[in-house]
C-alpha cells in the first residue's frame, strides 16, 4: 500500500486577480521503503508539493493522506504526532544557531517528551549514525555545510519517523559533499527501510539515489516512472533537457556544426546491456562502421547506464536494419540525423 | 570641582531614586515588553499564531503609546496611576508612565530581532512537531538572546533618560537634581556632577549589554 497518496492537490497563493496557482491538481503514489524523486526547474512548485504533506502548507483542495490517513482531518495534536513521523531536512539545513550538534539532535525528543534522561544516549547514537560523534559540542556556526547537513539528517530521524522528506538537500552543497550526503541517505534509507521524498532541481541527484520521479512543470506532473525508464526514453520536453544536461550530448552534435556522413544514432544501454559488444556487433552483423563520438557510463542507483552517440557510417540500407535490429532488442535508440 | 558634604548626601539621595524607578522599571519593561513583542511576531500573517486582526489592533495600541512625547505621556496616564498606585506622584508612581513607554519600545525592538530569526528555523521545528509555545521559548527567544540583550541595554539607556523627567510629578532622581540644583539655582558643579554620573552609568551599562551579547552569540 501506498505510504503517501496525494490525490487532486491544488494550491493557490493569494486570493482574487492576485491569486497563483502554484499545484495545478497532482496525483502521486509514495510505496512504503520507496525513493521518490520530484524534479523541476526553479519555481515549479516542488517545495509547495513537499510541504503539503507534512501540511507546512495548507492545501486549497485536494487531499494527502499518510498511511491512509487523510492530514487535513488531523486535529493540531495529531498534526504533531503526524509531523514526528516524517522527518524533513532543508536546503538551509535550518539548525537552531544557538545549540549545539547535540543540542539540535535533542531538540524533536524533547518536543516528543522523550524522557530527559534517555536523550543524551538517543543523541550519540543519532551522532554516530551520522559520522558526527566528534562534532557532538560544536556549533553550527563551526561545522561545514555538509556536516551542517548531517546534523539535520540525525535531528530528523531522532523520533524514529518511517519518511524523510529532502527538500533541495544538497543543493547548497558542493558536489563532493553532495556525493557524500547522497550516500548516507541512500545507507540510512536501506538500514532503516524509510520511506523518502527527493525533491530537487538536479537530474543528477535523483539518479543517484531514487527509484522513482516525477517530474513537474508548472505545478503539474508532467511525467512519472521508474527513474531507469524516465531517463532512457524521457517524453516531455523538460525531462529532455534535464536528461540531455547530464548527458551533454546528442542534438549537439549537429547544433554544433558537426556534419555526419551516416546515420548519427543516441544508444542508451542499461544494465547488462552495458556489457554488450554493442559496437562490434554492428560491425560484425552488418558490415558497418560505428564511428563512437561519445560513449559514458554512469549508475542510475544500482543499474549501470551507457550512452552511446555514434556515426553510423556504411550502407544505409544496411543501417537502418541496424536500427531495426537495435530497437527489436529492447535498447532505446534515437535517430538524430 | 569639589562638593560639599551637603551636595553628596544630595547626589547619593537622588542616584538611589534613579536606581530605583529605573531596576523596577526594567524588570516589568522585560516581564511585559517580551511578550508583547513575540505577539506582535506570532501573530503576523503566515506565523505560528497567525491573528491578522489581533495583530493589526496590538500594533496600533503600540504605535499610539510610542507616538506620544513623554512628559505628555506622564500627564496622560495620571488616571492609570492613580488607579494602580494610589497616587501620581514621587518615585513610585513615576514607575507606571516609565513602564509603560519602555515596554512598548521593547516590544518594538523584541519584534525586530525575533523577525531576523530566519523563518526556515521556525518551519524546521514546526515540522518536528513543535508546539507553539515550545517554538516561542525554545526557538524564537534562545535564537534571539543576543539581540534581545541589546534591545534590554537600550531599554535601560532610554530609562535612565526618561527617568529625567520624573521630576516633573516630584519622582525625584538625578536627572531632577541637575535641573533643580543646576539649572534653577544655578550650581553648576552639582550639574556637572550628575551629568559625569549618568555618563559614567550609561557607559557601564552599554558594556556590560555588549559583554552579555558577546557571550551569547554563536553565529
Ligand atoms: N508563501 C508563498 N506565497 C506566495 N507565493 C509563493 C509562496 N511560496 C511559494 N510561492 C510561489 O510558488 C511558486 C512555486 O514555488 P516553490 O514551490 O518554492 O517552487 P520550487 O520549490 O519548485 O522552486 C513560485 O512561483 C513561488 O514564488
Ligand atoms: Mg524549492
Amino acid at each position: 500500500m501506498a505510504i503517501i497518496e496525494i490525490k487532486g492537490l491544488r494550491k493557490s497563493f493569494g486570493k482574487g486577480d492576485k491569486a497563483l496557482e502554484v499545484l495545478r491538481g497532482i496525483d502521486l503514489s509514495v510505496g512504503e521503503g520507496e525513493v521518490y524523486g520530484v524534479v523541476g526547474l526553479s519555481g515549479a512548485g516542488k517545495s509547495t508539493l513537499v510541504r503539503c504533506i507534512n501540511r507546512l502548507e495548507r492545501p486549497s483542495s485536494g487531499q494527502v493522506f499518510i498511511d491512509g490517513k487523510d492530514v487535513m482531518s488531523l486535529s493540531d495534536r495529531q498534526l504533531r504526532d503526524a509531523r514526528r513521523s516524517m522527518g524533513m531536512i532543508f536546503q538551509s539545513f535550518n539548525l537552531l544557531s544557538s545549540r549545539t550538534a547535540a543540542g539540535n539532535v535533542a531538540f524533536p525528543l524533547e518536543a516528543a517528551g522523550v524522557d530527559k534522561t534517555l536523550i543524551p544516549a538517543r543523541v550519540s547514537e543519532l551522532l554516530e549514525l551520522v559520522g558526527l560523534s566528534d562534532k557532538a559540542a560544536s556549533y553550527p556556526a563551526q561545522l561545514s555545510g555538509g556536516q551542517k547537513q548531517r546534523v539535520g539528517i540525525a535531528r530528523a530521524l531522532a523520533n524514529n519517523p518511517r519518511i524523510l522528506l529532502c527538500d533541495e538537500a544538497t543543493s547548497a552543497l558542493d558536489p563532493q559533499t553532495t556525493a557524500s550526503i547522497l550516500v548516507l541517505i541512500s545507507d540510512i534509507q536501506k538500514r532503516l527501510g524509510l520511506t523518502v521524498v527527493v525533491i530537487s532541481h538536479e537530474m543528477q541527484v535523483i539518479m543517484e539515489i531514487c527509484d522513482r520521479v516525477a517530474v513537474m512543470e508548472r505545478g503539474e506532473v508532467v511525467e512519472e516512472g521508474s527513474v531507469v525508464d524516465v531517463f532512457s526514453s524521457p517524453k516531455h520536453p523538460v525531462t529532455r533537457g534535464f536528461v540531455e544536461l547530464i548527458l551533454k550530448s546528442g542534438s549537439r552534435f549537429l547544433e554544433n556544426g558537426y556534419a555526419p556522413r551516416g546515420r548519427l544514432l543516441r544508444v542508451s544501454l542499461i544494465g547488462e546491456g552495458v556489457q554488450e559488444p554493442f559496437a562490434g556487433e554492428l560491425v560484425r552483423l552488418f558490415g558497418l562502421s560505428p564511428v563512437i563520438l561519445q560513449a559514458h557510463v554512469d549508475h542510475i542507483k544500482d543499474t549501470p547506464f551507457g550512452t552511446l552517440v555514434i556515426d553510423l557510417l556504411g550502407d544505409g540500407g544496411k543501417a537502418e536494419e541496424a536500427i531495426r535490429w537495435i530497437r527489436e532488442k529492447g535498447t532505446a535508440v534515437e535517430v538524430l540525423n | 570641582m569639589l562638593l560639599t558634604a551637603q551636595q553628596i548626601l544630595m547626589l547619593k539621595k537622588a542616584s538611589l531614586e534613579t536606581f530605583y524607578m529605573v531596576s523596577v522599571t526594567t524588570a516589568l519593561t522585560v516581564l511585559a515588553g517580551v511578550p508583547l513583542g513575540v505577539l506582535l511576531v506570532v501573530m503576523r500573517p503566515g506565523h505560528i499564531l497567525e491573528n491578522s486582526w489581533a495583530y493589526r489592533v496590538v500594533g496600533l495600541v503600540v504605535n499610539a503609546t510610542r507616538s506620544v512625547p513623554f512628559p505628555i505621556f506622564i500627564v496622560f496616564v495620571i488616571p492609570l496611576t492613580r488607579f494602580l498606585v494610589g497616587t501620581s506622584i514621587g518615585s513610585t508612581a513615576v514607575i507606571v508612565p516609565l513602564t509603560l513607554a519602555a515596554l512598548v519600545l521593547m516590544a518594538r525592538l523584541t519584534e525586530t530581532c525575533l523577525l531576523e530569526i530566519p523563518h526556515g528555523v521556525i518551519e524546521a521545528a514546526q515540522s518536528m512537531g513543535a508546539s507553539s509555545w515550545r517554538i516561542i521559548t525554545r526557538v524564537m527567544l534562545p535564537e534571539a538572546l543576543p539581540g534581545l540583550f541589546m534591545a534590554v541595554t537600550i531599554a535601560v539607556i532610554t530609562l535612565i533618560s526618561y527617568s529625567a523627567m520624573a521630576g516633573m510629578v516630584g519622582g525625584g532622581g538625578l536627572g531632577d537634581l541637575a535641573i533643580r540644583y543646576g539649572y534653577h539655582r544655578y550650581q553648576t558643579d552639582i550639574m556637572w556632577a550628575t551629568v559625569i554620573l549618568l555618563v559614567v552609568v550609561v557607559q557601564l551599562v552599554q558594556l556590560f549589554g555588549d559583554a552579555l551579547v558577546r557571550k551569547f552569540t554563536r553565529r
